[in-house]
């Protein structure tokens, strides 16, 4: 057998947790709160890493849904190069292969920009029109409660009850 | 890295009114000066009493001696040492505190406008006295300023918690005797009669104007620009709904812009409060601005019951119900909701950008804590998405 990943990552934690931690002494703040923070990353970084292309898929899926429904809906009153490049955009963030974590990255990033263009459409001062506000707070509520719950191990939410197990946001 | 680039129309009547602090934009131009020069490494004990040196000598003492340089714990945006110092004049040790920048932090601001601020609220809130302020790091490399150092902690002794920068602290049978000061604290700051106080780094918006609102959103909505590194539609969306609906400020106040829970110190023994600290979010705005950043879910914790409790301390309601009776200040909720909106913005910018921007490019001793702190994004844009929904 070679060393797997989880292997590895368990570990490294064990080493921090009983060897190097104790070792450093206490009026050493700085570097005791940093190897401490680093065992918990290294906790939350076994849970993720084997789904992490599966969940940024998922992030990619909900963005392209939001997209698609500017251009679709005509929320954004989007003026015809605008809504060219979406559905370009579109169209290649869906081809995008869902098993490369850097292509996913990629696509999220342009569609992103894309994302921004269109709801903040700064050359356009007529208020927000409804329907374009409530895309995109169904989508925020949807993709905010996937990064909670993709981060619940953070121990950062102060609604622990809300978040959704790995396995449902990775379907 | 990629670097995005947002185009801005500065002729939008929406980008119009309230325009950043001056102060503010110079730091944030001179943030992405800095950027170029990183990545920081960490201060030691020696390099601190070197800048410390250069500091008091620049002060004129003579016969300087200082010891015991050693890192404070805690915090995301600065570096922190106490140290005891004596010289020619005052032989007897006295224990201070260093409160410097490191290259960048999950925020950037002004040590000269902390310095006015901390200045100009003492005696009518407990906080340390500031013995040394070097704004734009001319000699100690970095800005910096150097205050007494003041006793007490920022959570109970006795209470279990397992936090980073106090977010999560529980008080338990502490809250009763915290909860009075935290709100007569508040309510100090919002009365200080700030038009006679040297407070030159400061802009105070006009009085009956969009402006205390539309300024704050210009700042962060800039930070935003300057951090970005992964566009996020509810923040954009944020920003244009923040832009069309801010409200009136009828009697700019001066506003802390970062009470809450972690940011007092009181007395491990009494309860009584020592310090309310980290004022670098001070300016001059609207009151409801402070209540709607203390009601942020982040900085709350359920109590044994599972009642939400905001800062750990008090519900909502009691919160709200004591601030009014103590302030003699109405409440209006439309205008809270909008700083509540406002305030997640901003926590989400500084978790989901600033943070994630510094911890790339390795410019901060705390790079490990601003990874760990990104996270907390997601829970304010929640809260934005669920504020609009209601509003």
């Amino acid at each position: 057998m070679l060393p797997s990943i989880d292997l590895r990552l368990q570990n490294l934690v064990k080493a921090l947790r009983e060897v190097i931690i104790p070792a450093i002494p206490a009026r050493e703040t700085l570097a005791r709160d940093q190897a401490t923070l680093v065992m918990a990353h290294l906790q939350v970084i076994s849970l993720q890493w084997q789904s992490v292309a599966k969940y940024e898929a998922g992030s990619l899926d909900e963005l392209c849904a939001l997209i698609a429904e500017l251009i679709e809906a005509d929320l954004a009153n989007m003026p015809n190069d605008l809504r060219t490049q979406a559905q370009s955009a579109l169209a290649a963030a869906k081809s995008t292969d869902r098993l490369n974590h850097e292509a996913i990255g990629k696509s999220l990033l342009q569609l992103g920009i894309l994302a921004d263009r269109i709801i903040s459409r700064q050359d356009n001062d007529e208020p927000m029109s409804p329907s374009l506000k409530d895309a995109v707070l169904r989508y925020g509520a949807r993709q905010s409660l996937r990064d909670r719950s993709w981060f619940a191990a953070h121990n950062l939410d102060p609604a622990p009850s809300e978040v959704l197990a790995l396995e449902s946001i990775l379907q | 890295m990629e670097t995005l680039a947002i185009k801005t129309n500065k002729n939008s009547p929406r980008q119009q009114n309230g325009s950043t602090e001056r102060r503010i934009a110079e730091i944030l131009r001179r943030k992405m000066t800095l950027r170029q020069t990183g990545p920081y490494a960490a201060k030691t004990a020696a390099q601190v009493t070197d800048m410390l040196t250069n500091a008091f000598t620049a002060e004129g003492y003579a016969d300087l001696v200082i010891t015991d340089v050693e890192r404070m714990a805690g915090g995301a945006s600065k570096e922190q040492f106490s140290f005891h110092l004596s010289h020619r004049t005052a032989p007897q040790p006295e224990r201070l505190v260093l409160r410097m920048d490191p290259l960048e932090g999950i925020v950037q601001t002004c040590r000269g406008r902390e310095a006015q601020v901390i200045t100009a609220v003492a005696g009518v809130v407990p906080v340390p006295q500031i013995r040394f302020v070097d704004a734009d790091g001319l000699i100690l490399g970095q800005p910096g300023l150097i205050m007494n150092f003041l006793s007490g902690v920022t959570k109970p002794p006795d209470v279990a918690s397992n936090d980073v920068s106090g977010i999560g602290s529980r008080f338990d049978d502490w809250a009763e005797k915290l909860k009075p000061q935290f709100v007569q604290n508040l309510v100090n700051i919002h009365n200080l009669d700030w038009r006679r106080l040297d407070l030159s780094y400061f802009d105070a918006p006009p009085a009956g104007t969009h402006h205390a609102a539309l300024s704050q959103v210009n700042w962060w909505s800039l930070v935003w620009q300057q951090d970005m590194v992964e566009a996020v539609p509810v923040i954009t969306l944020a920003e244009r709904w923040l832009r069309e609906n801010a409200p009136i400020c009828e009697q700019p106040v001066m506003v802390h812009g970062d009470y809450r829970i972690g940011n007092f110190m009181f007395d491990a023994v009494t309860g009584k409060f020592t310090a309310v600290l980290d004022w670098e979010f001070a300016h001059l705005g609207d009151f409801h601005e402070d209540l709607g950043y203390a009601v942020q879910r982040l900085y709350g914790s359920p109590d044994t019951t599972g009642a939400f409790l905001i800062c750990g301390l008090f519900t909502r309601e009691e919160f709200f119900a004591r601030y009014e009776n103590v302030s003699g200040r109405k409440i209006d909720l439309a205008k809270l909701r909008y700083y509540e909106i406002l305030n997640a913005y901003k926590c989400a910018i500084m978790s989901m950008g600033t943070a994630m921007r510094v911890a790339q490019l390795g410019n901060s001793h705390q790079d490990l804590v601003l990874s760990w702190l990104g996270p907390a994004g997601p829970i304010f844009l929640d809260q934005i998405v669920k504020l609009i929904q209601g509003a």
